[in-house]
């Protein structure tokens, strides 16, 4: 059971330890990123093979008294590159992976929130609106309502599985775009490991709490409202994605391109649902884009650009930096990109085990010609 | 607690002659019982039509409800000035023999490629949406216009790499507003109506080919929310009489802006078909209603200009159960029917009472010529007499010291002319309102069969034609406002073979096709569409294009009541219900079904036969719309059952299908 037992384990164990709206955004990006493996080298792990094994151990009859036979072993596992993390499994990178990023990226409690910080630097700060805030807002709950008949069954399905939606951008699946979908699941599970802290430290009440006549269509999850983590989770995806696909870095059509557009859907879907203000979703999208921004920093051996973003409240406005967000202001597309610094970075060259998961990502987006030139040069 | 009935007593809002007071018996009891209840009265205001300012001659029009934010500061509606030079708002230049298609329905996508023209940019020349935030347009009585560079502008603006991103679009043109809650949002829904219907009527493939795009240019109208029109419908005719104004004007300004400059000034035109696809289920069905009136005398207002053609769906309600006929004899045997209110409707219920058509000129306070008697399950039983015209008689629910009325009947009267003095006929109706079986305060009326007695006045019999009205939710796809149905046991929904009846049977051997109107009172004709059938009019029925029978609920005439002209097809088979055609995004594709979808159809085919006229060489007001030359030119199919064998579903022949450049399912 030894390697399988990590992804088993941590199903259930998440599964059964935090609940059902955890454990399913978690389950996604792990169940998609993982799992291709087998525990032995021609099968599953079982005491069955386990006791083949030592039965022929035993008809094979050497005597091995602790001697060692190193003219079959190399020095180390892998290569000489720090990056490269071929030799694992996908479920073992991905735990090397987690832990990476969870060291370069911290939350600490801050006024009235949190702020992110990306290796030391911080990057976002949240504090969540006044409750007259959330109140304004919930004409939007009201007016999405209306969409409620048309997008259940997206909603229902994005509980608990939001990259398939991002495969309407173009082929995701486990050979073709096996990178890819690897480096998604490991930033979205990047964003629910952000977006906790974020969640604890405002612990804003969700709109079912402002009126029994919200009636949402799915359960309400037991964290906080804002900032959402499906629109957190949504937009850090959509960031990687969109500059995977296209090899740029900020998107030449503002924050239009088809992966926003599926990632503000995502988000708007919870509004629709009734479990989530825009101001929710808008916060979230903010961080999300951030993260996304600063993963590719990260891969690429780049510091952050600007100062913190502070997303706090202003009279009984929002502050979103420099542009203020009220209360009867929808979440779009174009507020987001208007509080969104473009960033004119050139990519560094790639750094590390994040940046050799970049780099192998991306190359399954470009022409397998361009990408040969690239290896050659 | 008690019921009562309270007695015949003089009804306000019954008077014509004052704008301030003047409603519909619907908008009366709209504004009093159900709007409240709505819980929108801030961002709806109540408005005299008295602003109208001469648009529409003398026909006296009542009070209508409007969306706050689609009137001037100051509240009002505001009396519509002079077009402003349309040229400035057109992008793309016009081909001088087009026929303008104009659509008034609800949720049309505006940056819809069906909608665009080869190059980009859209063929809809102007765009009114009743409902939007008021723009200080000083031509509109309220809402806000969008021209064709205002359109093309907002898509510019939402282009993406991958083209117009059309939710961005929907927002920025302010057709999708969700900061403001009283507001629809059907556009942004999957299929919704307006798109689909506009599609039918005047949508290409963007890569068709030919001129005929070119030549079908649009003018579109978004009505008004539900909210406004009313669950019933109350408002509906009002507000479509300023869509057909504003179609009609605006293609004239922007002929004349174009064509008709100096001393050609008011001379030529575009023909213009409007496409209708709405429609009520209760009124006169004589042509009286003020829309009807309005409609008939278009043409003959625009003297010198081609034609205006309006095409209505026949309904979809044939067998509701919402139509009835009672010969009704004097007071000693009076006649009844069950009227069914479902419980847990939380709109109110209506039906109507028609006595049959009067010579002369109406007489102020005349006297209906049936008493009525309406009784909710387990009575009481009331009022028992006749009203007269301008009076109500409510029943009134007594409890702990609160009092409401539950139930109402209006009597009024309507003619056949604009004003009174120059009618040559009259009718008396009664309109009977019930609440709502469900309040979620206030005292709901009692759900079960109601009671409606009838007895004639006089010695003699007096046909009786009672229909019940249109009710839909306030908020559109909710399935809580049920409608009332007419209750009788000789109404048999089925034959014995367990076939659904329709207003015919055919013989599946012999081919024989017989009449299957019903036997008793209720029945499966004269449930057509009662905004149907004036002067100036096409009424399309729909079809099944695989055996070419009546869709089922297509619905009929009877004389007196107009009967459908043509039929179109509505259903592509028994079991591919529904046709396909645009969905609210472009590439997305929807199957719907109803007469609107028919209707859709007949509009593209009556604007086909008017560039076929043009083409050759007809011009002006030598135009005519389905005239001698229109069957004749059309790929009429053919069917084992002929459309003269089913006159009241089908009318006088079926309209052959339309090539859209779609697939076939």
């Amino acid at each position: 059971m030894a390697q399988y037992g990590r992804g088993q384990g941590r199903g259930q164990g998440r599964g059964q330890g935090r609940g059902q709206g955890r454990g399913q955004g978690r389950g996604q990006g792990r169940g998609q990123g993982r799992g291709q493996a087998t525990d032995h080298a021609g099968g599953e792990s079982s005491a069955g093979l386990s006791d083949a094994l030592a039965a022929v151990h035993d008809g094979l009859g050497f005597a091995w008294n602790g001697q060692t036979h190193l003219a079959t072993s190399p020095t180390r596992m892998g290569t000489a590159d720090d990056g490269d993390t071929r030799y694992l499994t996908a479920e073992t990178r991905g735990n090397l992976v987690d832990s990476l990023l969870a060291q370069t990226f911290s939350v600490a409690q801050s006024a009235g929130g949190a702020m992110l910080s990306v290796g030391g630097v911080p990057s976002v700060s949240l504090a969540a609106p006044s409750r007259a805030f959330f109140q304004a807002q919930m004409v939007f709950v009201r007016s999405y309502a209306d969409l409620r008949a048309d997008r259940i069954g997206e909603i229902d399905v994005q509980i608990d599985d939001m990259l398939s939606f991002f495969g309407l951008v173009g082929m995701l699946n486990d050979t073709r775009r096996r990178n890819t979908l690897e480096l998604l699941g490991a930033v979205i599970r990047l964003a629910v490991h952000v977006e906790m802290p974020f969640k604890h430290w405002c612990r804003s009440l969700r709109p079912i709490d402002l009126s029994p006549m919200v009636h949402p269509v799915v359960q309400t999850p037991d964290h906080s409202a804002f900032p959402s983590g499906h629109a957190m989770e949504a937009f850090t995806a959509a960031t990687v994605l969109d500059r995977l696909a296209r090899g740029s870095a900020y998107p030449a059509d503002g924050l239009r391109s088809l992966p926003f557009q599926i990632a503000h859907r995502i988000a708007t879907n919870r509004t629709v649902a009734g479990v989530h203000f825009p101001v929710d979703s808008l916060a979230g999208a903010l961080v999300g884009c951030r993260i996304g921004d600063a993963v590719w920093r990260v891969a690429h051996g780049m510091a952050l650009s600007g100062g913190p973003l502070v997303v706090a409240p202003v009279g009984d406005a929002m502050s979103l930096g420099g542009p203020a967000y009220t209360a009867l202001t929808d979440f779009t597309l174009d507020v987001l990109a208007g509080a969104q610094t473009p960033d004119s970075g050139t990519a560094g060259a790639p750094v590390g085990v994040i940046g050799a998961m970049w780099k192998a990502a991306a190359a399954e987006w470009q022409d397998p010609a361009a990408a040969a030139a690239e290896t050659a040069a | 607690m008690t019921l009562t009935w309270g007695p015949w007593r003089a009804d306000p809002s019954a008077n014509p002659g004052d704008p301030a007071t003047h409603a519909s018996p619907y908008g009366d009891w709209y504004e009093t019982f159900e709007y409240q209840i709505a819980g929108t009265s801030g961002a709806f205001s109540t408005c005299p039509q008295s602003g109208a300012g001469g648009a529409f001659a003398d026909i006296p029009l009542p009070r209508i409800t409007l969306p706050t934010r689609a009137l001037p500061p100051g509240g009002g509606i505001n009396p519509p000035g002079p077009r402003p030079a349309v040229a400035a708002g057109l992008t793309a230049k016009l081909n001088r023999k087009s026929v303008i298609v104009g659509v008034i329905d609800a949720g049309i996508a505006l940056s819809h490629e069906r909608f665009r023209r080869p190059g980009g940019g859209t063929r809809i020349l102007s765009a009114w949406s009743q409902g939007g935030k008021w723009a200080g347009q000083t031509h509109l009585p309220f809402g806000r216009e969008l021209m064709q560079a205002d359109i093309d502008g907002h898509m510019t603006a939402s282009t993406t790499g991958l083209g117009v991103d059309e939710a961005a679009f929907n927002r920025r043109a302010g057709l999708a507003d969700y900061a403001d809650a009283a507001t629809e949002r059907w556009i942004d829904t999957d299929a919704p109506h307006g798109t689909h219907v506009a599609d039918l009527a005047a949508g290409f493939s963007p890569g068709a080919t030919g001129t005929l795009r070119d030549r079908l240019p649009m003018i579109v109208v978004d009505l008004a929310p539900r909210v406004s029109i009313g669950p019933s419908g109350s408002f509906l005719e009002f507000y479509v009489m300023w869509a057909i104004r504003h179609i009609a004007v605006t293609a004239d300004a922007i002929w004349d802006g174009l064509y008709a400059k100096g001393d050609k000034a008011g001379q030529g035109g575009f023909p213009i078909v409007i496409n209708l696809s709405y429609g009520l289920l209760a009124g006169p069905k004589d042509g009286t209603m003020a829309i009807q009136k309005y409609m008939a005398g278009l043409n003959a207002a625009r003297p010198g200009r081609p034609p205006l053609a309006m095409v209505l769906p026949a309904g979809n309600d044939n067998l509701e159960r919402g139509a009835a006929t009672l010969q009704v004899m004097p007071a000693t045997r009076p006649r009844s029917i069950g009227w069914r209110i479902s419980p847990e409707d939380r709109t109110s219920n209506y039906a109507e009472v028609w006595a049959g058509a009067m010579a002369g000129a109406p007489v102020a306070g005349a006297v209906h010529p049936l008493a009525i008697t309406l009784s909710p399950p387990g009575g009481p039983a009331g009022p028992g007499t006749a009203g007269a015209e301008g009076q109500v008689c409510d029943l009134i629910w007594t409890g702990a010291g609160a009092v409401q009325v539950i139930a109402r009947i209006y009597c009024r009267q309507s003619h056949n002319a604009a004003t009174p003095g120059g009618a040559t006929s009259h009718r008396l109706h009664y309109v009977i309102c019930a609440a709502p079986t469900w309040r979620a305060s206030g005292q709901a009326a009692p759900s079960g069969t109601w009671t409606i007695t009838l007895s004639a006045a006089s010695g003699t019999a007096v046909e009786a034609r009672l229909y019940v009205q249109s009710d839909q939710d306030l908020t559109p796809g909710s399935g809580t406002g049920l409608m009332s149905h007419f209750d009788d046991p000789l109404y048999a929904t089925h034959d014995a073979a367990g076939r659904l009846n329709d207003t015919y049977v055919s013989d599946a051997v012999t081919g024989v096709v017989t009449a299957n109107f019903g036997t008793g009172p209720v029945r499966r004709v004269n449930t057509i569409n009662a905004i149907a059938g004036s002067g100036g009019t096409l009424t399309i029925a729909g079809y099944r294009q695989t055996d070419g029978m009546p869709a089922d609920y297509s619905s009929a005439g009877q004389a007196p009541a107009p009967v459908p002209d043509y039929a179109c097809v509505s259903d592509d088979g028994i079991w591919r219900t529904g046709r396909m055609a645009a969905g609210g995004r472009s590439g997305s594709t929807a199957v719907l079904q109803g007469t609107s979808f028919a209707t859709g159809e007949a509009t593209r085919i009556v604007a086909r036969d008017l560039i076929r006229q043009m083409d050759a060489g007809v011009a002006g007001p030598a135009l005519v719309v389905a005239g001698p030359g229109f069957l004749p030119n059309l790929a009429v199919p053919s069917y084992p059952m002929p459309a003269s064998a089913m006159p009241l579903k089908l009318g006088a022949e079926r309209l052959p299908v339309q090539d859209h450049g779609r697939v076939a399912r």
